[in-house]
């Protein structure tokens, strides 16, 4: 910290371009390598079938969720009513909810025996399907498309659609005339977003696809540990990555736009309550179905073993006749508990340290490369780092630190968002009106800087964790299940046919990852909340 | 022509309750503090607000019930809100193509708009690229569109600089005479108030005050609070009456110190009061200088008492003299500390009506 502040921004971007062309860029490099290796070059009509499913199910995907997350994001951000806070903090969701428990929460909801069947009489397949895919990046991306959406409408001055009204226009014409597009970059924001994220889910489809449906990223992951094809696995990795780029040059803009800010709470907002009946009832009614739609799923399961709390026996103990938890997933419960705390401990520490480092060190400069790179990992293939890892330090890097490295990688942006976010929200003033009193640099920091920083700190660190926490791909990519976290373990249980098991396991995860965050929250005064 | 009866608006702190009567083809100007309910008013007549009770006509029709888009009022906002996704011509425009106007119609309209506002080939500039009486004029044509009988414009000139501002109240004035149609605008600036409009509708706290020429209100106002509001005031008792005095009826004289005897009213008529002070302050102000003076104290006062300039805003409340201080305009700089007395000309002094 002895340097000038142009220069520390100068090391920032050094240190993120090092670390990213290291295990990132080169693991995939090692990967594409395989495309002239051993093995067979699959027919061109299956890459296309592969790239079309996941094309397709993304842009359906993201239409579906950006149309279903209008109405919330304009309750959002012109009303002020009970649950408000919940669902902008809900758009962190698809982050730290393992897409494996998207999937049980989507099967006990939505399947054949769920919820939603039961209560209406039916027996329809809605999940593993086509249908059940797209319903699982819908439920998995929707508060997301609410949370751009929202941030973008609030900073819409209201006045332009009542300027619009006094020169004449309906209140629906004003909206498709003049809201919607001063909407529209957020629009195309939230689009790309979610696009993105389908285009490169891996678990939910892992599980939903069965053998007819694959992601580029599940085709990837099959030929590699299934057909044991690395020369095929290349050239899907190459054919992804190669459309990703596409995505992501085509879209920088729509993607760097999302600072990840949320509708604020004006407290000027009007209630609710307030707005007249007719709009009050379409608002209620609505984000009483959101509400369902978001947590009925996740209610389903604690509803589960709330009905039969003799499941969690089972995990421990198993019933006469039935696998063990041991034999399935190849570890104890504890073990799993243990094993998925300590890599989330090791692995969120990182990340968020240096994430904070970048964020603060790099505050305010512009600075392109460094702008590029630390987003790269957004929109690279989970699965291609994952295996390209493996395959080069495979036997020379013990496994687990492997995964650690490989978790830092690809969340590192997630985190680095969330702390730029709080920092920038701080500016530089009070840093300035510090140094000005003579203050060292580090001074400013310990007295200034961290106190006011401690709540985005806290939550910064309590998201690497869980990101760590939740991460499927990648655990299961360089560990080939041997590495037994949470996700793996449900997954497993899965496969096996121990769905009953699986909840439970999934009720567990949830309850450790609440309390984490509650426990964030209590521990840190809400700044915001003055 | 607009009449607001015994409207009503409860807010959670305040509650609005109005009674305005505009005439055709007036200029009538908004004064008051801010939260005085002065924006809330122009919601009103537009149809963004809706009155919890009383009536809003607009040239004889009943609005109250009316949504804005029904109302037939033109509205510029404080920033003019031009939509930034359309060009000039498309802002202007909208109104038209909202009521389906035919585009060769629409176009001609465009044009005549942009001419009447003095912006003739600015049709396709982006509203990025505008100056900000550019933007002005822009959103003022924009609102020309639907023929409104009445503009209403919110505080149209606080975010254009001092040069510009004289040229757009010009403007207005100028579009109101050619159009004949009636403008209310809102300003929290007593000279903009003053300067244009032939009423003045001076408000505190969701009430109308007073209403008058421009005149009235400065020179016969019917509290303290519009006398101080409306500009600088000297306050005098006389007997239980309290008299105002505008600077520019204190006369400022040097003297040697000692030399008045402060009873005096050197023309001998008893229309002249005669004051001894010193001078404390001095601000300049283009034509003139407004010298802020202290007033000796115990001087010798048979006509009355000076209250001291700047009245407390709260109606109702005694006049308390803060310090006794008195403004008087002269044409020359003084220095702080010259002994001066200062005439004032009772016969322009006006007697705030009692509360």
């Amino acid at each position: 910290m002895s340097s000038t502040a142009a220069g520390k921004g100068g090391i920032a971007t050094i240190v993120v371009v090092a670390v990213l062309l290291f295990f990132l860029a080169a693991p995939i490099g090692a990967l594409l390598m395989r495309v002239a290796g051993d093995g067979t070059v699959p027919a061109a009509h299956a890459v296309y079938r592969v790239l079309r499913f996941s094309l397709s199910q993304a842009i359906v995907s993201a239409g579906i969720a950006i149309v279903l997350a209008f109405p919330v994001a304009y309750a959002v951000s012109h009303y002020r009513f009970p649950g408000r806070r919940l669902i902008v903090a809900a758009s962190m969701l698809p982050f730290v909810l393992p897409s494996i428990i998207v999937v049980v929460a989507m099967v006990a909801f939505f399947g054949r025996n769920g919820t939603v069947n039961r209560l209406f009489g039916m027996e329809a397949n809605l999940v593993y399907s086509f249908a059940g895919i797209v319903l699982a990046h819908v439920y998995y991306n929707v508060s997301l498309a609410v949370r751009v959406l929202s941030a973008a409408w609030s900073g819409i001055d209201r006045r332009y659609g009542e300027t619009a009204r006094s020169l004449g226009d309906s209140r629906p014409g004003s909206f498709l005339r003049v809201t919607l597009p001063l909407l529209r970059p957020a629009v195309s924001t939230a689009f790309t977003l979610v696009f993105l994220y389908s285009f490169l889910s891996f678990g939910v489809v892992l599980v939903f696809g069965g053998v007819r449906y694959a992601t580029l990223e599940v085709a990837i992951y099959r030929e590699f540990f299934i057909d044991l094809d690395f020369r095929s696995a290349a050239v899907f990795a190459a054919v992804q990555l190669g459309f990703t780029v596409l995505f992501v040059a085509a879209f920088a803009r729509s993607i760097h736009a999302d600072r990840a800010g949320v509708a604020r709470s004006d407290p000027r907002l009007p209630r609710l309550a307030d707005a007249s009946p007719a709009t009050r009832l379409g608002m209620v009614l609505y984000l009483l179905i959101f509400a369902v739609f978001l947590g009925g799923p996740l209610a389903t399961l604690i509803g589960r073993v709330a009905a039969d709390p003799t499941v969690f026996r089972d995990l421990f103990v198993p019933r006469p006749g039935a696998r063990s938890v041991e034999k399935i997933v190849r570890s104890t419960v504890p073990g799993v508990i243990l094993r998925s705390v300590a890599i989330a401990f090791v692995s969120g520490t990182a990340t968020f340290a240096l994430s904070a480092w970048l964020a603060l060190s790099h505050r305010g400069k512009g600075n392109r490369l460094f702008e590029t790179t630390i987003f790269a990992p957004m929109g690279v293939s989970v699965v291609s780092v994952a295996l390209g890892l493996r395959l080069l330090w495979e036997g020379i890097v013990p496994m687990g630190a492997l995964v650690v490295v490989g978790q830092v990688v690809v969340t590192l942006p997630i985190v680095f968002r969330i702390v730029r976010a709080g920092v920038e929200e701080l500016g530089d003033r009070f840093v300035q009106a510090a140094r000005v009193l003579g203050a060292s640099r580090f001074a400013v920091f310990r007295d200034v800087e961290l106190p006011l920083l401690r709540r985005t700190f806290a939550n910064a660190f309590a998201y690497a964790m869980a990101l760590s926490f939740a991460d499927i791909t990648m655990v299961l990519g360089v560990g080939r299940g041997r590495i037994a976290t949470f996700p793996v373990a449900i997954y497993r249980l899965i496969g096996f046919r121990s769905f009953d098991l699986a909840v439970a396991l999934s009720v567990i995860y949830i309850g450790m990852c609440a309390a984490l965050f509650l426990l964030i929250d209590a521990t840190t005064e809400r700044r915001s909340d003055r | 022509m607009i009449t607001i009866r015994n409207v009503r608006k409860r807010y959670p702190e305040f509650e609005i309750i109005l009674d305005l009567e505009i005439g055709e083809a007036e200029i009538v100007s908004i004064l008051g503090p801010s939260g005085s309910g002065k924006t809330t008013t122009l919601r009103l007549i537009a149809g963004f607000e809706r009155a919890d009770a009383g009536s809003i006509s607009v040239n004889g029709r009943d609005v109250t019930a009316l949504p804005p888009e029904r109302r037939g009022i033109g509205y510029v906002f404080q920033d003019f809100t031009l939509f930034p996704h359309m060009s000039v011509a498309e802002n202007v425009g909208y109104a038209l193509r909202v009521r389906a106007v035919p585009p060769a119609a629409a176009n001609r309209r465009i044009e005549e708009l942009l001419e009447l506002v003095d912006l003739r080939g600015f049709g396709t500039r982006r509203i990025g690229s505008l100056s900000g009486g550019e933007q002005q004029r822009v959103a003022i044509a924009r609102s020309l569109a639907v023929d409104p009988t009445v503009l209403l414009l919110d505080e149209p000139f606080s975010s254009v600089d001092e040069v510009l501002r004289s040229d757009l109240r010009a403007e207005v004035r100028r579009l109101r005479s050619e159009l004949g149609i009636t403008v209310v605008f809102v300003t929290h600036s007593r000279q903009e108030a003053l300067a244009i409009s032939n009423r003045v509708s001076v408000y505190k706290g969701g009430r109308v005050v007073q209403t008058g020429s421009p005149e009235e209100i400065y020179r016969r106002p019917v509290t303290p609070f519009v006398a101080s509001f409306v500009g600088p005031a000297n306050y005098i008792r006389r007997n239980s009456e309290v008299l105002l005095v505008r600077p520019e009826d204190v006369e400022l004289r040097t003297v040697r110190r000692g030399t008045v005897d402060g009873t005096t009213d050197a023309a001998g008529d008893g229309k002249l009061l005669v004051l001894p002070a010193e001078v404390e302050a001095v601000e300049f102000q283009g034509h003139s200088y407004l010298h802020r003076c202290r007033l000796e104290e115990g001087a010798p006062v048979s006509e009355g008492a000076p209250m001291g300039s700047g009245a407390p805003m709260e109606s109702g409340a005694p006049i308390a003299p803060r310090g006794t201080f008195f403004e008087a305009l002269h044409s020359a700089r003084l220095a702080p500390g010259t002994a001066v007395e200062l005439v004032c000309d009772m016969s322009r002094a006006w007697p705030l009506p009692r509360e």
